[in-house]
């Protein structure tokens, strides 16, 4: 079964993958990835320490082979004042 | 001596007679080895009789019909892994063995004449039950509350306490048997996220995970970011 490393950027932090993970298919690991990217995501963003969170998939080679984004944007709008006499 | 480890863990309680210890002695009738990544019961099963644990790490464990699983509660030396059966009668989870382990066994017929006829055994061994229930409970608040990370040192805080509680500690180290994708499944989260959390960990001065020892590096830190209280555990030793 093929090596893969998930390094993980949430903002401007950098987390490498220094062990890797044994995963059955390029599918398994994107599965592994994108599960990893909301995880991190549903953790971090709310916090606002970060508002995109990449999940960095590199084969064995240490080649990048895909990436996952998962960002959050939060917009504040003014409401129109109410109609006098409302 | 099959039922030491047992009579240890209820002594966690409260104190134990010797005509209590004899009766618990006769009542662990066997041993038995059980290999890495066996099921010491499965799910469905009815089982005749309760095993505790006496060298090792188990897990109960139930799985999904996607192949997902998710780890329930992890068992140490001393802990019973499935008194209930002997209530419950039919399982609903199964337990597997973490690493290769030793078992002693309680036949139900002889929990049965303990419940007939020994009071506080009686009431030690529904604690035990009931503590068991208590962690269950912790767990949810971690795993529906908490942020991973916290959720994680919580998990280690816990795992501390009661493997020193049976003596199998040594200093703020202990033997900790679980692969990355187990861990996973104990906590819920992706093997990458776990692998994630525990370079935080470390990163922190927290603790140190190599090879299968923990080491726990700044416990009061560990214990304020899990937002730990070990009052679930009762580990204190009390007229019960």
């Amino acid at each position: 079964m093929p090596w893969f490393y998930f390094d993980v950027r949430e903002g401007t932090r950098f987390i490498p993958d220094a062990t890797g993970l044994e995963l059955e298919s390029l599918d398994a690991a994107e599965r592994e990835a994108a599960s990893a990217a909301a995880e991190i995501g549903r953790d971090r963003l709310p916090k606002g320490d970060a508002r995109e969170i990449t999940v960095e998939l590199m084969n064995e080679h240490r080649q990048r082979v895909l990436t996952v984004t998962v960002t959050m944007e939060i917009q504040r709008v003014d409401p129109e004042p109410p109609p006098p006499g409302a | 001596m099959p039922a030491a480890a047992l009579i240890r863990k209820l002594e966690q309680f409260d104190r134990i007679s010797d005509a209590e210890r004899q009766l618990l002695e006769q009542a662990a009738v066997r041993q038995r080895a059980v290999a890495k990544g066996e099921d010491l019961v499965r799910e469905g099963d009815r089982p005749s009789e309760s095993l505790f644990l006496i060298t090792g790490f188990v897990a109960r464990y139930n799985l999904l019909r996607t192949g997902k699983r998710q780890i329930t509660a992890l068992h140490v030396p001393g802990d019973f892994v499935d008194l209930h059966s002997f209530l419950v009668k039919k399982m609903d989870h199964g337990v597997m063995a973490i690493t290769a382990c030793t078992v002693g066994v309680v036949p139900h017929d002889a929990l049965r004449l303990i419940s007939e006829t020994q009071p506080h055994l009686t009431r030690l061994l529904g604690l035990n039950i009931a503590v068991d229930a208590a962690i269950h409970r912790q767990w949810i608040v971690t795993i529906g509350r908490q942020s991973a990370l916290e959720h994680t040192a919580h998990l280690f805080c816990e795992m501390f306490l009661r493997l020193q509680a049976v003596g199998l500690t040594e200093d703020y180290g202990f033997k900790f048997p679980l692969t990355q994708a187990e861990l996973g499944d104990t906590l819920g989260l992706s093997t990458v996220h776990v692998n994630r959390i525990l370079q935080e960990l470390r990163a922190e001065g927290l603790i140190t995970w190599r090879g299968e020892t923990v080491v726990i590096t700044d416990w009061p830190r560990l214990q304020q970011i899990a937002d730990f209280d070990p009052t679930f555990l009762s580990l204190e030793q009390e007229p019960r």
